[in-house]
């Protein structure tokens, strides 16, 4: 079936939280639950390829987080690493999940580390079993030096900055996204804009100033709570992402002992769209390993 | 009072493995918590706090990085982090249901808390906040290193390479020869000495995120005090005009329920007129106490 908004729509359901609409999708029968946090400016939709095949094995969670795809977007609102990971906290208490794995890219690595931070003192309230860490994930954190740091941040905003101008611009700039720069259709550009456009949703990307300077203010707290992190760690590199490379997640691999690396070849910054079999196989293969 | 005599008062607890200045006075079941900071500590409120301990118990800690309290092993300590450690404190107490009155630096990290406590995040019922800028000291905190620091373009390069410097730790077991090391490492060296060599350096480094901090952490703040179910009485004064600038403009034109402006007219402040300062605040907290502690100093 061809993906368009009305029917990406109807894949979601909606949970009123902290006074806005978090859209999420939530799929398949199976116990395993597996968490899915997508990256600043993206949405759900950038799994929509490989949710079937994860749904066989998993009870899949996607949530919008708030500010992006079908969820509310708040006006002249930075919505905070905080305020995310506390959201999602309250959304699988609302949903009565309490043993998850989880799946994060770029800034949703960030929230998830704030998630950790926050359920270190409740095990009640959630376990983590085992993390797969994707492209961009803790890039800006892993800066320690104010010259490669800056290239990383200008990368990053100025790409942001283009592709909320026009639809044209958009689709030439988050092409840059990727190895393959036509592994996406037409149609489907249409749609990652149309989402990204959505309520005004390009004022909220204005914000990755912000999100940065906070990425930046908490890096320290993040790379030690993910340290701590006593379950797996599988980290999943595209390595031809031009806006964090190979470099980063080796390094994560590094820091992190225990962690595994699958590094997945001629790949950009979207694993899961651009290479989604060998994303899936990543995913599998290490969840396999782990019980 | 004379700065040992205060300390007696207080004990140290053990919050992260480092020491914090904590004061518990009072044998009231009416608690007031009163969260300090910069630039003001808690022997800022030596002259008051006999007094208010005869119908309160108060509580008052130095946050990590001021006055008594140790600095942690970091050179970067967050508001964020100021809060949970006032959540450990304050557990440690087993304290229930208290007023809180925060003043600059601890109005930030009780705006975090009330965030919290909208969120239903908190194991405390909290009655009311009151926030005021008690100090007067920004005046000649001019001369001071911290607010050259926070004043200073550059000196936020130093920090960045502080920060970097720290975070190194994490990597020690890396090497990476793409980084630039050597240089950054003879610079923070040079900056550190100076840093040493002034007093109040303690500060500067828990200071210095506060600039990036009461930006991106705008909007949740201003959101908590607009979405407050408890009452918040926030004084200000003509010649506070940071105050001025940013909450009161804001809050002047959205006019959240529960929350009361209310002009410190004679502009007083807790160094030059303590008992005032804080005969104005009991009187908008607490009408009764106001009422006893009033009559008490005319009698005098």
């Amino acid at each position: 079936m061809k993906i368009n908004l009305t029917n990406w729509e109807n894949k979601h359901q909606a949970i009123r939280i902290n006074g806005e609409k978090l859209s999420f999708i939530d799929e398949g029968d199976s116990q395993e639950i597996i968490l899915v946090i997508h990256g600043f400016g993206s949405s759900s939709l950038d799994y929509h390829k490989v949710i079937d095949k994860l749904e066989d094995k998993y009870r899949v969670i996607i949530p919008d987080l708030i500010g992006f795809g079908l969820s509310s977007k708040p006006k002249n609102y930075y919505y905070t690493i905080l305020e995310h990971a506390q959201v999602l906290v309250d959304f699988l208490s609302k949903l009565n999940i309490k043993k998850i794995a989880v799946i994060s890219h770029g800034f949703g690595t960030s929230i998830l580390s704030e998630i950790l931070a926050i359920v270190k003192d409740y095990p009640s309230v959630l376990t983590i079993k085992n993390i797969h860490l994707l492209n961009g994930s803790l890039t800006i954190e892993q800066c320690t030096d104010a010259s490669s740091r800056k290239i990383v941040e200008n990368n990053i905003t100025t790409n942001f900055i283009k592709i909320i101008t026009s639809f044209e611009m958009f689709k030439k700039y988050f092409k840059v996204s990727f190895f393959n720069n036509k592994c996406n259709s037409e149609e489907q550009l249409e749609l990652f804009w149309k989402l990204q456009n959505l309520n005004g949703g390009n004022e909220i990307i204005k914000f990755i100033d912000y999100c940065i300077v906070e990425r930046k203010q908490m890096s320290r707290k993040s790379i030690q709570t993910l340290k701590q992190f006593s379950g797996q760690i599988n980290i999943i590199w595209g390595d031809g992402d031009h806006l964090g490379s190979l470099k980063f997640g080796k390094r994560l691999h590094e820091i992190f002992s225990g962690s595994n690396l699958k590094i997945i070849k001629n790949c950009g910054h979207f694993p899961m769209l651009e290479k989604s079999e060998e994303f899936i196989d990543a995913i599998l293969e290490a969840e396999l390993a782990y019980i | 009072m004379h700065i040992k005599e205060f300390l007696s008062l207080g004990t140290y607890l053990n919050i992260n493995n480092d020491k914090i200045f904590v004061i518990d006075i009072g044998k009231s079941d009416n608690t007031i918590v009163i969260i300090n900071g910069y630039p003001t500590v808690s022997y800022d409120y030596h002259k008051v706090i006999i007094e208010l301990a005869k119908h309160y118990r108060v509580i008052i800690h130095d946050h990590f990085g001021f006055g008594f309290s140790d600095l942690p092993n970091s050179y970067c300590f967050s508001i964020i982090d100021q809060a949970d450690v006032c959540i450990k404190v304050w557990k440690k107490l087993n304290l229930k249901k208290f007023k809180i009155l925060a003043s600059n630096y601890g109005s930030k990290v009780a705006k975090e808390l009330l965030y919290r406590k909208n969120a239903n995040l908190l194991p405390f019922n909290i009655t009311s906040l009151a926030i005021a800028n008690n100090s007067k000291k920004d005046y000649y905190v001019n001369l001071n290193t911290i607010q050259q620091l926070l004043e200073n373009k550059n000196i936020s390069k130093y920090k960045e390479l502080l920060i970097e410097y720290k975070n190194r730790n994490l990597f020690n077991d890396i090497e990476d020869t793409e980084i630039e090391t050597v240089n950054n490492d003879v610079k923070i060296e040079k900056i550190w000495k100076k840093f040493n060599q002034i007093v109040g350096q303690k500060e500067v480094l828990v200071l210095s995120s506060y600039n990036e901090e009461s930006y991106i952490y705008w909007h949740r703040w201003m959101k908590a005090i607009k979405d407050s179910k408890i009452p918040v009485k926030i004084f200000w004064r003509k010649d506070d005009l940071a105050n001025i600038n940013s909450l009161m403009l804001k809050l002047a034109t959205s006019q959240p329920k529960n929350v009361e402006i209310i002009e410190n007219k004679n502009c007083f402040v807790i160094e030059n007129e303590p008992v005032s300062w804080l005969l104005m605040v009991l009187k908008e907290l607490d009408k009764t106490t106001f009422s006893l502690i009033k009559n008490k100093f005319v009698s005098i």
